[in-house]
């Protein structure tokens, strides 16, 4: 098992490494002048001398070759230092922690109405399969499966805020605002993985070992509850956990409609404005976050398959 | 009850009959291809005689009629400005199908060249492998915000966002289908009768790869109407004057309760659009691959 992690480390140096060097060139790649910036955020000075300027560019090393800027920039970024955001003027890591704090919940709460609906969706109908309830969940998961989630949203929004007026739309303080975004995102992400479920569930439950568990006259609870499930809900969870990091940062769409303030809608906001340093920021954290999700994601699965452990 | 006839014992006389059911028989075995195949021509050709089956202009607004609701005139109803919605969801498929097609295509394309690379020299392979699992390390929209933060919102940036991001997963098909076609032993056959690599390549590998990128790029262009509809709503998608899905969900969102058919009309377009390709693609992917098919969940 300390292999695998090992190896599995290891695999993601080129990965990170890839991340950084998008991440860099973003912020090269966008207008505006960093050192301009810089120098205006730290003195709130509006109009620095071109003098200045170039004494802030040197001092930053913006005047030197790429492959040194980058190290340098790496160097500042491992220690925290990600710049200052133009439009705010707050440390660019400040407003990443808040908008990933954000985000972290939705993403959290989203994954355990997901995770509920698929277990109950997903195996409830591949026990019952061929009986109303089986057609009944194929039905729905086909339906909201071809919705995009801001449509899912969408619906959400016209049922229970504009026609029943339970719930707010927006509002980041209350926790009734966390409802609507959080179910449109685990309606969207349920409805194919409780059809992998259904599927993953039934395979198992072909397998010898339930005959097995079976003769050695365990109740039917056990068998399926424990037996079957535990083989059937790794494939599932390697795929939710590529859907939470997807939950986090990827669901700009739902954050800017709900005005959440997460990752996605802070991206969104500092792609608008071309905010350089927090576009930057936001896309290492997301990155970051996407790694080490699925990071973890995989271990878990080589925890509960050991099979896994000796393939990749 | 007529007795049904075995296909094998066909007399010469039923032949023309039984061909005749042929298309019908075709069909209900296949209702998500023909339904979904349906769905898009009628989708291409709506865009495509837009200005023929309008029933007004898209632009001209009607400050009197503002926000009325379906009736007999507008048939789905006028928005903010006293604009026809049905005109304007007519003319919004042609941006977004224009876009979605020509995206797909681009992607598919480069994803096959890449792929194929990858089966010319192992090095090759290594790197491209790597630079893949890269674009595997962000959400896709997560890159397309970034490329049009650094391309800036224009028609050039949007479909660079939507190209870069989509191209590594038919890279990685291709490479698949292609090493494994290329370990077979008609290809090792056809080398040794004195076939070149070019014509390896031509004749035994694009053949073989092809139609899995065809089945791909059917039902990517369905994620990319998606996409485009998604940047759309957040205020980066195509330039705001030509009638676009995205947009026009976003705009008819605060007037909910007042005019729902606005943001309703163009939501349902989005979601019938990217279905008629999606269900288009898995059914070609049941007619040219049966045994993928049947295994049911895509690849994580």
């Amino acid at each position: 098992m300390t292999g695998y992690v090992l190896r599995r480390l290891a695999a993601l140096a080129p990965t990170l490494f890839i991340v950084s060097l998008v991440a860099f060139l973003a912020l090269s790649a966008c207008p505006g002048d960093p050192a301009r910036i810089s120098l205006i955020m730290s003195t709130g000075n509006e109009s620095p001398s071109l003098e200045a300027v170039d004494a802030e560019r040197v001092r930053l090393g913006f005047d030197r070759p790429l492959p040194e800027r980058y190290l340098a920039w790496l160097g500042r970024t491992l220690h925290g230092d990600l710049g200052y955001s133009i439009q705010t003027g707050r440390p660019v890591g400040e407003e990443v922690a808040h908008a990933a704090a954000a985000s972290g919940l939705l993403a959290a709460t989203a994954m355990a109405v997901s995770l509920l609906l698929v277990l109950a969706c997903g195996v409830g109908a591949a026990i019952l399969r061929g009986t109303l309830f089986d057609a009944a969940a194929l039905l729905w998961s086909l339906l909201v499966g071809s919705m995009p989630d801001f449509f899912i949203a969408l619906l959400a929004i016209l049922a229970f805020a504009v026609h029943w007026h339970l719930l707010p739309v927006t509002g980041y303080e209350r926790p009734a605002a966390l409802v609507l975004p959080a179910l449109s995102l685990a309606l969207s992400v349920s409805a194919v993985s409780a059809r992998l479920m259904r599927t993953s569930m039934i395979q198992a439950m072909a397998g010898k070992f339930l005959v097995a568990a079976r003769a050695r006259g365990l109740p039917e609870r056990v068998v399926l509850g424990r037996h079957a499930l535990k083989s059937a809900v790794a494939p599932v969870l390697s795929y939710l956990g590529a859907q939470l990091g997807f939950l986090f940062g990827g669901a700009a769409v739902i954050e800017t409609l709900f005005v959440w303030p997460g990752l996605g809608r802070l991206l969104v906001e500092s792609v608008r404005s071309r905010d350089a340093f927090v576009v930057q920021g936001c896309v290492l954290a997301v990155a970051g976050a996407y790694a080490g999700i699925n990071l973890v994601v995989d271990i878990l699965h080589a925890a509960v398959d050991p099979r896994i452990r000796h393939v990749a | 009850m007529p007795q049904s006839i075995p296909v094998s014992a066909t007399s010469p006389s039923l032949a023309p009959a039984l061909r005749a059911w042929a298309p019908l028989r075709f069909a209900a075995g296949n209702p998500g291809l023909v339904l979904g195949a349906t769905l898009v021509l009628a989708l291409l050709c709506g865009g495509l005689f837009a200005p023929v089956l309008a029933p007004h202009d898209p632009e001209a607004q009607n400050l009197a009629l503002r926000l009325a609701a379906p009736s007999p005139d507008f048939l789905l109803g006028t928005d903010s400005l006293g604009r026809c919605v049905a005109s304007r969801i007519l003319y919004g498929i042609r941006p977004t199908l224009g876009l979605a097609l020509a995206v797909s295509l681009g992607v598919a394309l480069i994803g096959l060249a890449v792929g194929l690379a990858c089966t010319v020299s192992p090095l090759l392979d290594g790197l491209f492998m790597r630079l893949t699992d890269g674009f595997f390390a962000f959400p896709s929209l997560v890159l397309s915000l970034v490329i049009i933060a650094v391309a800036g919102q224009s028609l050039w940036g949007l479909s660079l966002a939507l190209i870069l991001p989509g191209w590594p997963k038919y890279a990685r098909v291709a490479r698949t289908v292609a090493l494994s076609a290329a370990a077979g032993g008609f290809v090792e056959a056809t080398r040794a009768l004195g076939a070149g690599r070019l014509y390896i390549l031509r004749r035994c590998l694009i053949p073989q790869v092809l139609p899995h990128i065809g089945t791909m790029l059917t039902v990517g262009v369905g994620g990319k109407i998606v996409a485009i509809a998604g940047l759309g709503v957040l205020g980066l998608g195509l330039p705001p004057p030509a009638p676009e899905w995205g947009g026009m969900l976003v705009k008819g969102l605060p007037l909910l309760a007042v005019a729902p058919h606005m943001a309703l009309t163009a939501g349902a377009a989005i979601v019938l659009a990217s279905l008629a390709f999606t269900l288009a693609g898995e059914g070609l992917q049941h007619l040219l691959d049966p045994i993928t098919a049947l295994a049911g969940a895509p690849a994580p």
